[in-house]
């Protein structure tokens, strides 16, 4: 029974939410009696967030939080090896690896999905699915990969790794760490659940009046987007204050790695702008729960509302999903080249600059909606502009690859293949935030490869590509490097074969969400099919080798890299409290090249 | 010593208060006696009314101080 | 695992590394707060119906003042380690947040019957005054919770971040209503 006793913490957060969910229910069926207002919907919005209570404080807030508020001794959970991962822990490495294995299983999910997307546009005419499963599915595919794109880096890796590159013992503020993570496991599970509910056809962009009027799966996705923002708001303000309160002795601004940098600004992004969205979607359930009239025309509402709030923040969301991505992308070009950062401050200044831009382009996503005409110009202008700031990162990128001294291991190996993708992702961009060739384009394959370009082309490769690259760091065993390079050869040449076929029928007219489509299209649409289980096959020998590895893989030391930035300093694993002597720093990060340098930037105190 | 730094700060709050009172007051004639147009008073009066609260009662210059400790 | 959170403290000053903490929450609370202020303009312009109940809202929001008054009294008490005076000025607060919840409730009783949730400026009126009220009553939670600490003697005049705290946001969610109080009910 003892070996068990780390299972008791996800027990009591079961217990928990059971409970929470008769007393919402409870409560729910109180309501509706009382206002005769539909009652389902009222029952699962109480039931949802109750059950949500019941599970957080179960898991671990009441033991190791709300106790000491009101002077009862607080319990911490503690655990050994990999059982830690299994409960409230605090320790940002382990949420760090909760956070990945999580998203990592997430993306194989939503890759899954995707697959049987492809099953169903094999025939032009109704397939495996039929139209009701394809939307669900196509819509779940959407929002999951959205979760991984913007919470795997910054809630997995950066949570592991920030901390160690900046010299802190953990994060700000460990509780809150520890509360961002366990939100997510209630977000998953009442997205797989919606089909139970007649699952939802809005995509995971949720646009009224559809999403107002459909079935009640759509509440369930509500929901599970609102608690996910409210996990990525805590996830940024962790890291902001982190970076702004607890560098080592000597880390000045100028000394952050670039990694840091960019996690900075994808936070201040996530901090304010998820704000927006979630009031977004609070108003969709208010429309559908409380029977408020936000987007009824009829009644004096306006659903174009909803899109200027949700490109508000989804539009930004994009650089909380790339901004790390090029953070790390640019960190391990500058190891891998052995030269220092080419154009350091300017990329610094560059990436707050796109993060403020950001804020301002979000109506590019509204030239088709019957927006007021007048702002088509400047919201194109600005959306054009952005690629000035995103041009000085592909400058610096190149410019630091330049007479380099190119060690062409898996990690840098996708740092080149994202260079590739995202410039095939950022020059079809052009002809997406240009009103006169957006019109024609607008809700074809042809956005759908683009952004899968950027996204996935740019963020997911540079996903793995970090978790190659930190995964000695992390597990303390080096991985598997001609799997390795397996898994990135192939994913590179499918992934393009893939997309680049997408953009080609999207130009051929292949809308995006159908489930059913011109038959000439079809040839398109069955080799793309094909690449896509070629795709999904290439991911096999990523989790051999990351399971394999970690369990028996050759041991790494504590800087396999031989790279300058702190994190490399300590220990592979770095021990409970990150480093054994405080460091203390005394040099910029990308020391390479320089006479008299040393191992890395810091010394111990 | 203590009482008399108390009895001092007490009075600035309640200098502040009668302040964001007077401003409250103002608002609400403007909106009851203004029939149309009235946005920009409101603007006007609302925002140094909410600078006297983020200055004086949450002190945001704190942020600029060095950490004091 | 269980020292976790105190072995934070050599590294930077522990004090300011919260309130960087607090008033980064805040400023996220005020895009929200934004966006719904945004909004109602966005759909209503500067319309307002005929039956408001405006000499009701202006004595909430003055309730709502006094609220944030004997907050600032109750911080300053405790910064000088007079606990009297500090229990006192947090339970008046917490009396006058109850009034002021109790008036938001009449309003939705008089909305219900002129501009029920299901008309244009009802569905306004409700959320913005509703996400406000959830505000109150979470800060009205926190402030029970700093009374019955402050009776366990856990603040002193040396250590009393808890305090600070929650009376700041207790001040934010006053400067807050400062915006909604003349966009639902004094613009036209």
């Amino acid at each position: 029974m003892t070996q068990l006793k780390f299972l008791w913490p996800i027990t009591r957060g079961l217990i928990g939410a059971i409970i929470g969910l008769l007393v919402g229910l409870g409560v729910g069926l109180s309501v509706s009696s009382l206002t005769g207002n539909p009652a389902t919907e009222i029952n699962i919005s109480f039931s949802y967030v109750f059950a949500l209570l019941g599970w957080l404080l179960g898991v671990g807030v009441w033991n190791s939080w709300i106790r000491e508020w009101i002077g009862i001794k607080p319990s911490y959970f503690e655990a050994k090896n990999w059982q830690r991962y299994f409960g409230f822990s605090m320790d940002h490495k382990v949420i760090g690896v909760q956070y990945l294995v999580t998203f990592v299983i997430l993306f194989l999910l939503g890759g899954f999905f995707a697959l049987l997307m492809r099953i169903e546009l094999a025939d032009s005419g109704e397939g495996l699915l039929g139209p009701n499963y394809y939307n669900t599915i196509m819509s779940l595919h959407g929002i999951i990969m959205v979760a991984v794109a913007v919470a795997a880096i910054i809630g997995g890796l950066s949570n592991y790794v920030l901390p160690l590159m900046i010299g802190a013992e953990d994060v700000a503020f460990p509780r809150i760490n520890a509360l961002s993570f366990w939100i997510i496991p209630p977000v998953a599970i009442l997205l797989i659940l919606t089909p139970l509910f007649g699952g939802f056809d809005s995509g995971w962009t949720a646009y009224p009046p559809l999403s107002v009027t459909n079935a009640d799966g759509q509440l369930l996705f509500l929901f599970a987007f609102l608690t996910f923002g409210l996990s990525s708001i805590l996830g940024g303000l962790n890291f902001l204050t982190t970076t702004i309160c607890l560098r080592a002795p000597g880390m000045t601004w100028g000394r952050l790695p670039i990694f840091v940098w960019s996690i900075v600004a994808a936070s201040i992004i996530s901090v304010t702008a998820t704000q927006v969205v979630a009031f977004g979607l609070l108003m969709v359930i208010l429309d559908r729960v409380a029977g408020m009239v936000f987007f009824d025309a009829g009644l004096g509402g306006k659903p174009l509302l909803y899109e200027h709030v949700f490109w508000f923040y989804s539009h930004p969301a994009v650089y909380i999903m790339i901004l790390p991505a090029f953070g790390a992308l640019l960190e391990m070009v500058s190891h891998f080249s052995r030269k220092p950062l080419f154009g350091y401050k300017l990329v610094v200044a560059s990436f707050l600059s796109i993060t403020a831009l950001s804020f301002l382009v979000w109506a590019h996503h509204l030239f088709t909606s019957g927006m007021d005409e007048f702002l088509h110009i400047p919201f194109m202008a600005i959306t054009e502009l952005i690629s000035v700031p995103t041009g000085v990162v592909f400058l610096s990128a190149l410019g630091t690859i330049w007479r380099g001294k190119l060690w062409l291991v898996t990690p840098m190996l996708f740092v080149v293949g994202t260079v590739f993708n995202f410039l095939i992702g950022g020059l079809t961009g052009i002809f997406l935030a240009d009103v006169a060739t957006d019109i024609h384009l607008q809700d074809t394959y042809f956005v759908v490869a683009h952004f899968h370009y950027t996204m996935m082309g740019g963020e997911i490769f540079m996903l793995f590509g970090a978790i190659y690259y930190w995964f000695p760091k992390m597990t303390g065993r080096l991985y598997n490097e001609t799997l390795g390079r397996l898994h990135f050869i192939t994913m590179f040449l499918t992934y393009n074969a893939l997309f680049i076929t997408m953009f080609i029928v999207g130009t051929n007219g292949m809308n995006r969400r159908v489930w059913t489509y011109p038959e000439n299209l079809q040839d398109g649409n069955i080799l793309i099919g094909v690449f896509s289980l070629l795709l999904g096959l290439s991911f096999i020998p990523f989790v051999y080798n990351m399971v394999a590895s970690w369990a028996r893989g050759t041991v790494s030391g504590n800087n396999p890299w031989g790279a300058t930035t702190l994190e490399w300093a300590t220990d592979s694993p770095p021990p409970e409290e990150n480093f054994a002597h405080p460091p203390k720093v005394d040099e910029g990060p990308y020391t390479y090249g320089q006479s008299g340098r040393k191992e890395t930037q810091a010394t111990p105190i | 010593m203590d009482d008399k730094n108390i009895t001092r700060k007490f009075r600035h709050g309640l200098f502040v208060f009668i302040a964001l009172i007077i401003i409250e007051l103002a608002e609400y004639i403007i909106g009851v006696s203004v029939s149309s147009g009235n946005f920009i008073f409101m603007v006007l009066l609302a925002v140094p009314g909410s600078w006297l609260i983020v200055h004086y009662f949450m002190h945001i210059k704190e942020l600029w101080l060095p950490p004091e400790e | 695992m269980s020292t976790h959170s105190e072995t934070n403290t050599h590294i930077g000053n522990s004090l300011s590394l919260k309130r960087i903490g607090l008033w980064v929450f805040i400023l996220s609370e005020t895009f929200l707060f934004g966006a719904l202020i945004s909004t109602r303009y966005y759909l209503q312009g500067v319309e307002r119906p005929d039956h408001l109940n405006q000499p009701l809202g202006l004595v909430i929001s003055i309730v709502l003042l006094m609220s944030s008054l004997a907050a600032y009294r109750g911080e300053v008490a405790v910064s000088y380690n007079d606990q009297k005076k500090f229990r006192i000025n947090i339970i008046s607060t917490i009396i006058l947040a109850s009034i002021f919840l109790v008036g938001v409730g009449w309003e939705w009783y008089e909305a219900f019957q002129y501009f029920p949730p299901s008309s244009a400026f009802g569905t306004i009126f409700f959320t913005m005054t509703g996400i406000h009220a959830f505000h109150v009553l979470t800060g009205m939670i926190a402030l029970i919770i700093i009374v019955k600490m402050g009776s366990d003697g856990r603040f002193n005049s040396n250590s009393y971040w808890g305090v600070e705290g929650v009376v700041k946001y207790w001040h934010f969610v006053d400067v807050a209503w400062v915006f909604i109080y003349p966009t639902l009910y004094l613009v036209n």
